[in-house]
């Protein structure tokens, strides 16, 4: 785009397209920190004026959501958190270690052949809509419905394939004669490995994993078909509030929306510094 | 008097805030029609006053004028120069027609007047049969060709080439030097190579530039070059092996003049180099061909022959005598073995002076 | 017919450096390597010479253990490394792209063959030290790789390669990413090196003047096979085949078809002129004549006044090599390259008529179905 002026005609759409993209969440944060009484004021309140964080702490409190309904609808949601976070943070530590020994043993060691790369990354083909309901039955059989094992081994096979392939690029872009040099200079095959090659690709590393952590947490099918009442993960939460008698809970629901939305805003930044470079995944090299 | 196709004019680049200086104040001239190499060591600033030229840099001070009008500040692909890159560059998931024809498409010129001007260089660089090949298909030798002939099609006023031998094979680097001279005949563009190879230097152009440390040493005619250099870093640098050179003075020993460093005395004849220089540092040029084997008594220099380098016909001796050590170069016959005693003799006519203070050759 | 060449033997009561024997490696169906044996004697500089693909790479890391071999052993010293990971194996390696570590200085690297085996502190540091006055990069010591110039990074692999004082050194084209004076430069210093340290060295290289200007002895490979073993001087003067003959010395050789006619005192055909007198060939051709092929190296021709020599041709191209200049020569039998000095080049021009001559030393002659060596 080198020498193109930015026109009033693109400057309006990319304004029109930010307001478009924003605004929902603007929307959201505001309601989160609206007091009761302005939930369901018509004409809609833009602009509180007395903002208050209630909503948060209500969020937590069990004996104020009870009032608002039954079952699920009345759950604190300090449950819901706990799970998100055990569910994605265990899982994307699986995933990553997992898909880093197999990155290695395919770039390094071309590892099942031509094969099995493509057999990996085959198993992101599948519509999670498509094979929810085969995994509610196979893990009803075998016990894992509703279970934080259960879950977890869902999201490491899922997301097995991105931390393979992403993880695969950056040790592909590390020249291997590293490694061997430190072979040579007396490192174990496994020990050259570890200590020389993870340090040299902690950026792409640490962007993948935080990248696997943003599809964990945003997991919202599995989560919901294949947990009961042991695990809750926000997502479920906050589709269960969405029963609630109709208009009474949406302070609620936007506080714990703003919550989950924070690991994401973070990790999205962490992202963007130490993925500089590795954003071009590997492009071509002298 | 035409205007010389390109200036440079007291060209100067400085990188980080004036901690790195890359090109330090420059002239040259180069006219149309002729090659010009721009040769040095890594970091001698060859390539990055390359960049300047083709526009992917801006210098920091100076000029650069193409016909006549300065073109700083004129955008890369504004400047009518083609630059053919070391690695090509070519677009791999395009055929050999798509990539000839590319900048000529992007200038949006008319379908018909793009495939002559394709077929016209395609025929010029012997392509026409690989037209419709993709260009994943094809070797380094081809891949360059492409590359040059991308360039080309667009008619450049200048093509300039970034080490263009490097990336091929031992075996595939005489024939494209042989295709690049014809080139040159055959178009008569003005041509600047950019390179570190002297023997690429020497091979395509009619004048070679020699940088170092961001500075333009010499700027000479190739066939006098080697002969004639300039500055002790181009005696140094040119010739394979390059020039000895001997730091010392000028002496007298009794009734005779000659140079004098530490033990070594040389006796030279007389001449305006010695008359009046005594005890003024001096640097002593003697080339490796010059020097030939010799019996102890009649030697200018004895000492141990300690490397003996084998080159097929020839072999460079390395002779040392105490701190001093002189590269000859010898028939493979006749080659001593390495630790043998050998003395050295070289015609003093052959001598190239250099003053000890500037480096700059003394005239004889 | 089928070359039969033997290993290099060494005559002598200690084992060799090293010795391979048998040694093959495929990659899926690329036979990279079929059958290699030789051996290195201790305290030389052998050179693998071979063009890209030959094997030389390949070699070099069966040998170092990073890779797994097909068939074969690696003995050094007389003990069997066939079945050794690379850090049991006393060799050092130095890689084409140096392979120094990035996110460390240049002590952390020379120091790493000792600090990975735990050694003493004080220990590591003198050793360093001694390195890196030796190979004068003390003053990149606390700086990291990106930093350092070519010549720089290079002597750090070499420090760190020389700090264990290992049994065998393998280099594989050390100085390919150098510049063309550097490169000059670190070969003598690599030889000089091998020889104070009495060091073995084995070093793959696609540049036969490399190969030349620094091997004790050559081991020619091609398409996975050992060719020639001779020193460097013997692959110029006696190689066994043309395609030796050819990748050996620059400008390249010219190989034309010929004919031995020995009626009288005989004479040889060869582009197009019938040259008698070259006694020291014919003494090694057959002795009914026929036709083979010659090999004249660039020296070998010389200009002649046009009236008296025997090959009449027309001047083809004229490349300047600085101080001479090399001559391409044509007529319709054949093409010939020769080397003259840049003065003597001045008269002529492309299309002039020569006269050329073919001087009776060292020429060599070629089956010409097989390209073996006859004479």
């Amino acid at each position: 785009m080198m020498g193109r002026r930015l026109t009033w005609s693109l400057a309006f759409v990319l304004f029109g397209a930010l307001i478009v993209s924003l605004f929902p969440v603007f929307w959201i944060v505001i309601t989160a920190i609206k007091p009761p009484t302005d939930w369901n004021a018509s004409p809609a309140i833009w602009f509180p004026s007395h903002p208050t964080l209630v909503n948060f702490r209500t969020l937590f409190d069990p004996d104020a959501i009870r009032a608002y309904g039954v079952g699920g609808v009345s759950q604190a949601a300090t449950t819901s958190v706990y799970g998100s976070l055990l569910a994605s943070i265990v899982g994307t530590v699986l995933s990553a270690a997992i898909g880093l020994f197999a990155a290695i043993g395919i770039s390094r060691y071309a590892n099942g052949g031509k094969a099995t790369p493509l057999i990996i990354l085959s198993g992101r083909m599948f519509p999670p809509a498509a094979i929810a309901v085969p995994f509610v039955i196979i893990y009803s059989n075998v016990g894992l419905i509703d279970t934080f094992r259960g879950l977890i081994a869902i999201y490491v096979a899922g997301t097995l394939p991105f931390s393979t392939w992403m993880l695969k690029s950056f040790v592909d872009d590390l020249p291997r004669e590293i490694e061997e040099a430190a072979m040579i200079d007396g490192r174990s095959r496994l020990m050259a490995h570890l200590v020389v090659t993870i340090p040299l690709i902690r950026g792409g590393l640490l962007a993948t994993t935080l990248f696997i952590f943003i599809l964990n947490w945003s997991e919202f099918m599995f989560a919901l078909v294949l947990s009961y009442s042991n695990v809750t993960t926000i997502p479920v939460q906050l589709a269960r509030y969405v029963t609630a008698t109709a208009g009474t809970l949406y302070g609620v629901q936007a506080a714990l929306a703003v919550l989950a939305m924070l690991p994401l805003i973070l990790a999205g930044l962490f992202i963007q510094s130490h993925l500089a470079r590795g954003m071009t995944f590997g492009a071509v090299k002298r | 008097m035409s205007v010389p196709k390109l200036e440079i004019i007291n060209l100067r680049k400085v990188f980080g805030n004036g901690s790195v200086v890359a090109v330090d104040g420059i002239d040259f001239t180069i006219e149309a029609g002729e090659t010009v190499a721009l040769l040095g060591p890594s970091g001698c600033g060859k390539s990055t006053t390359l960049n300047m030229i083709v526009g992917l840099e801006d210098p920091t001070s100076g000029d650069i004028r193409i016909d006549g009008r300065s073109v700083v500040g004129v955008p890369a692909g504004k400047r009518n120069v083609g630059l053919v890159f070391q690695d090509y560059a070519v677009f791999t998931h395009m055929t050999v027609f798509e990539n000839l024809a590319f900048g000529l498409v992007i200038r949006g010129r008319p379908k018909a007047e793009i495939t002559r001007a394709v077929h016209d260089v395609a025929e010029l660089l012997g392509m026409q049969k690989s037209l419709k090949l993709p260009a994943a298909e094809l070797g380094g030798s081809e891949l360059q060709r492409v590359a040059i002939g991308r360039t080309l099609v667009t008619k450049p006023a200048i093509l300039l080439l970034d080490e263009p031998l490097s990336n091929l094979e031992a075996s595939a680097r005489l024939a494209m030097r042989r295709e690049l001279r014809r080139l040159q005949s055959e178009i008569g563009l003005t041509i600047i190579y950019v390179t570190h190879d002297q023997i690429e230097a020497l091979s395509l152009a009619d004048r070679i530039a020699v940088m170092n440390a961001g500075k333009l040493q010499q700027i000479e005619r190739s066939s006098v070059i080697c002969e004639k250099p300039d500055h002790v870093f181009v005696a140094g640098f040119m010739g394979s092996p390059p020039m000895n050179l001997l730091r010392g003075e000028i002496a007298r020993d009794g009734a005779f003049t000659g140079f004098r460093r530490e033990s070594l005395f040389i006796q030279l004849p007389p001449s305006e180099i010695n008359s009046g220089r005594a005890g003024q540092p001096i640097i002593l040029g003697v080339r490796p061909e010059s020097l030939k084997l010799a019996l102890a008594d009649e030697s200018m220099i004895f000492g141990k022959v300690t490397i003996v380098e084998p080159r097929g016909p020839e072999a460079v001796v390395t002779v040392e005598a105490g701190a001093i050590s002189l590269k000859a170069v010898v028939l493979a016959a006749g080659r001593p073995q390495e630790g043998s005693n050998v003395g050295l003799i070289a015609d003093p006519s052959s001598f190239v002076f250099f003053s000890g203070e500037t480096g700059r050759r003394l005239a004889s | 017919m089928e070359l039969d060449l033997k290993p290099l033997r060494i005559d002598s009561i200690f084992p060799a450096a090293l010795e391979v024997c048998g040694l093959s490696k495929a990659f899926g169906k690329n036979a990279a390597l079929n059958d290699i044996g030789f051996a290195v004697p201790e305290g030389s500089l052998t050179v693998l010479l071979g063009s890209a693909g030959a094997g030389k790479t390949t070699t070099l890391r069966l040998i170092a253990g990073l890779d797994r071999l097909d068939s074969g052993r690696v003995v050094m010293r007389g003990c069997d490394m066939t079945a050794l990971e690379p850090k049991d194996r006393d060799i050092a390696m130095i890689f084409d792209n140096l392979a120094l570590y990035p996110d460390k200085t240049g002590f952390a690297n020379i120091a790493s063959p000792l600090s990975i085996r735990g050694a003493e502190k004080s220990d590591i540091e003198n050793r360093v030290a001694q390195i890196s006055s030796t190979l004068r990069i003390a003053h990149v010591l606390n700086r990291l790789p990106k930093t350092m110039s070519g010549g720089e990074r290079q002597r750090v692999a070499l420090g760190r390669a020389l700090i264990r004082k290992p049994g065998l050194f393998l280099l594989d084209e050390p100085l390919s990413s150098l510049d063309a004076m550097l490169r000059i430069e670190l070969r003598a210093e690599l030889k000089r090196l091998q020889r104070d340290l009495g060091a073995t060295f084995l070093l793959a290289t696609p540049d036969f003047s490399e190969a030349l200007a620094v091997a004790d002895s050559v081991i020619m490979l091609r398409g996975g096979r050992i060719v020639q073993v001779a020193t460097a001087q013997s692959l110029y003067d006696d190689p066994v085949d043309r395609e030796v003959a050819r990748f050996v010395g620059t400008p390249e050789i010219n190989l034309l078809e010929a004919v031995y006619e020995p009626a009288s005192q005989g004479t040889i055909r060869v582009a197009g002129a019938s040259i008698a007198g070259l006694t020291r060939l014919q003494k090694s051709l057959p002795k009914g004549g026929g036709p083979f092929e010659i090999g004249i190296r660039p020296e070998q021709l010389k200009l002649s006044p046009l009236e008296a020599a025997p090959i009449q041709a027309r001047v083809f191209d004229v490349e300047p090599l600085g101080l001479r200049s090399m001559l391409t020569v044509k007529n319709e039998e054949a093409e010939m390259r020769l080397v003259i000095d840049a003065g003597a080049v001045q008269g002529y021009a492309v299309g002039d008529a020569v006269g050329i001559n073919v001087i009776d030393a060292n020429l060599l002659a070629f089956d010409t179905v097989s390209g073996i060596r006859i004479a």
